[in-house]
């Protein structure tokens, strides 16, 4: 028992010393990170199906590095590095979050599998209403995804790295993870950690971007139709799925997976298939961002995250979310131009595809202006448009930018 | 800087032609969708409309009235709605010629022509005119006493 260090016997203490001071400051900021999270999980001013496991798997990863028998700093969660098979059917027999990471997170299943959930939450009747419009405001919210490709680039980024992060402008996790996954797997855990971050800010952060560039009198703005809303048959909105889904895997095949996953979702919502609408839009769904949400936190390990581009991706992502913001809002004012007033600007925040995140945002700030203006239908085709506008970029920078 | 700055402009380009095209697609849906529909709501008035005749049909029936069938009474059977519509089923001829609105067989030689396309009732009354003429004409030549 004299032989017995404390360090080596509490491990969790030991890898603080062993680490280093930078490391271990590092980890004591990411584990402080991790309580925050789950606090304004819990508080609701972040997402709660996200940031709580986030959170919490933010503490875990850090408090929990060991040293491995052959003197590193390791952990019994995952190693994402691994690349050689051998290694990783050993490391998938020891680390119980491995064979999660390894099958469904690193090859885009998971997100594939959110994208169905998404799918299944989509009423494509209010795209089929305006779909011009909505599309028109899903373009201009797509300011940031653009945007921030240059400035990624001034900031001394690959092109790849650049297209990778500012797809966190088109707010959209499935989209950031499918496309840093294909052009900069060596970024991938860091942006996409950034990327949900920063979505989960969208829901805080954006309400006060609205306020800052709309004044009350047009956030309070109702708009009147002349036509009553249609409502759209389901075999309408199950040829709108088959046919879109046709289209856009016919023009970006490097993309088709989450074309596939969105439009499978949405045609299991008109199919009337009861028992599957229940599962996909229930236990899969939040099964999928549960887990999600809890690689993301284990993913956060200091060790990892500990790269000099770190804080340039932070700045590029906040930038990115940023423009795409103002981008949506000045084409909410195009609109409200063209429609020579009756049109409330405030929906083209809902074109930032956080679905269904921002069209919530939209309609809470209105409402809170105007108690008797209901925007959610315009907001939701808006939001769905994103998503749609978003799929087409990613296939765009998958398939132009290793050209360039 | 500037030709990645031209570069992203172009792939901004391109995705907004791709989201219009996209927009369009939708659209034609939608349009299709509305014919759809409309074919369908007319399709239902129709149906309800026979649901409600047949109904009168037997209300009548049952009060023992004599209960007038609309569909009996159905213009399109008539032959003279066809000329009316400017229709002509007699293309070989077989009926007497003045078949027309109001009038039996045989009581006009004018016929649904004449009162419905002037243009044409012109070109045939000049026509028929001529024909008179020239007969007057043969008829003065042949026999030349007569104009005396």
């Amino acid at each position: 028992m004299e032989n017995v260090d404390f360090l080596s016997l509490f491990q969790g203490f030991g890898t603080m010393v062993a680490g280093g001071w930078i490391l271990a400051i590092a980890r004591v900021f990411l584990i402080s990170l991790g309580a925050l999270l789950v606090y304004l999980g819990w508080k609701g001013v972040l997402e709660p199906m996200v940031m709580i496991p986030m959170g919490l798997g933010m503490v875990a990863i850090n408090c929990g590095t060991l040293i491995m028998p052959e003197g590193g700093l390791g952990n019994l969660f995952l190693d994402p590095m691994l690349s050689d098979t051998d290694q990783l059917m050993n490391t998938m027999q020891i680390d119980f979050l491995q064979p999660v990471y390894t099958l469904t997170f690193s090859n885009g299943l998971i997100a594939c599998f959110v994208f169905m959930g998404i799918g299944t939450l989509l009423d494509v009747g209010f795209l089929l209403q305006k779909p011009f419009a909505s599309l028109f405001l899903a373009l201009c919210a797509e300011l940031g995804t653009f945007l921030t490709v240059p400035i990624a680039s001034a900031f001394g980024l690959s092109l790849k790295e650049s297209a990778s992060v500012a797809m966190v402008g088109g707010a959209d996790g499935p989209m950031v993870l499918f496309t840093s996954l294909i052009l900069a797997k060596h970024l991938f855990v860091p942006i996409t950690v950034v990327a949900y971050l920063y979505l989960g800010l969208t829901y805080g952060g954006y309400p006060y971007l609205v306020k800052l560039l709309i004044p009350q009198r047009l956030r309070a703005i109702k708009m009147t139709t002349t036509k009553p809303p249609k409502n759209y048959d389901a075999k309408v909105k199950l040829a709108f799925s088959v046919i879109l889904c046709a289209v856009l895997c016919f023009l970006f095949p490097v993309a088709s997976p989450l074309f596939f996953s969105l439009f499978l979702g949405v045609a299991v919502r008109e199919s009337g298939m009861k028992h599957i609408y229940d599962f996909v839009s229930g236990p899969l769904l939040y099964g999928s961002t549960f887990m999600l949400g809890l690689l993301l936190g284990v993913l956060c390990d200091a060790k990892l995250l500990l790269d000099p581009k770190i804080l340039k991706l932070l700045v590029l992502g906040v930038t990115a979310l940023l423009l795409s913001g103002i981008g949506g809002i000045i084409g909410g004012y195009i609109m409200y131009f063209i429609k020579r007033g009756n049109y409330n600007p405030v929906i083209g925040i809902a074109a930032v595809s956080c679905v269904p995140t921002t069209a919530k945002v939209a309609q809470k700030l209105v409402s809170k202006e105007n108690p008797d203006s209901f925007i959610l239908g315009d907001a939701l085709g808006a939001n769905i448009s994103g998503v749609i506008t978003s799929a087409i970029i990613t296939g765009i920078y998958i398939t132009i930018i290793p050209y360039l | 800087m500037l030709s990645l700055l031209l570069s992203t402009l172009e792939m901004m380009a391109l995705t907004f032609i791709i989201g219009f095209i996209v927009a369009g697609v939708i659209k034609i849906i939608a349009a299709w969708a509305d014919s759809l529909e409309f074919h369908h709501s007319n399709s239902d008035e129709m149906v309800q409309f026979s649901k409600l005749n047949k109904l009168r049909a037997k209300i009548g029936d049952i009060l023992g009235l004599d209960v007038v069938n609309e569909n009996e009474e159905d213009p399109v059977d008539d032959e003279r709605e066809e000329f009316r519509r400017g229709v002509n089923s007699d293309l070989l001829h077989i009926k007497p010629s003045g078949y027309y609105h109001g009038v039996s067989h045989g009581a006009s030689h004018l016929d649904l022509m004449d009162y419905y396309y002037p243009q044409d009732t012109r070109i045939m009354y000049l026509k028929k005119k001529e024909q008179m003429i020239r007969k007057n004409n043969t008829n003065n030549k042949e026999n030349p006493s007569t104009e005396k």
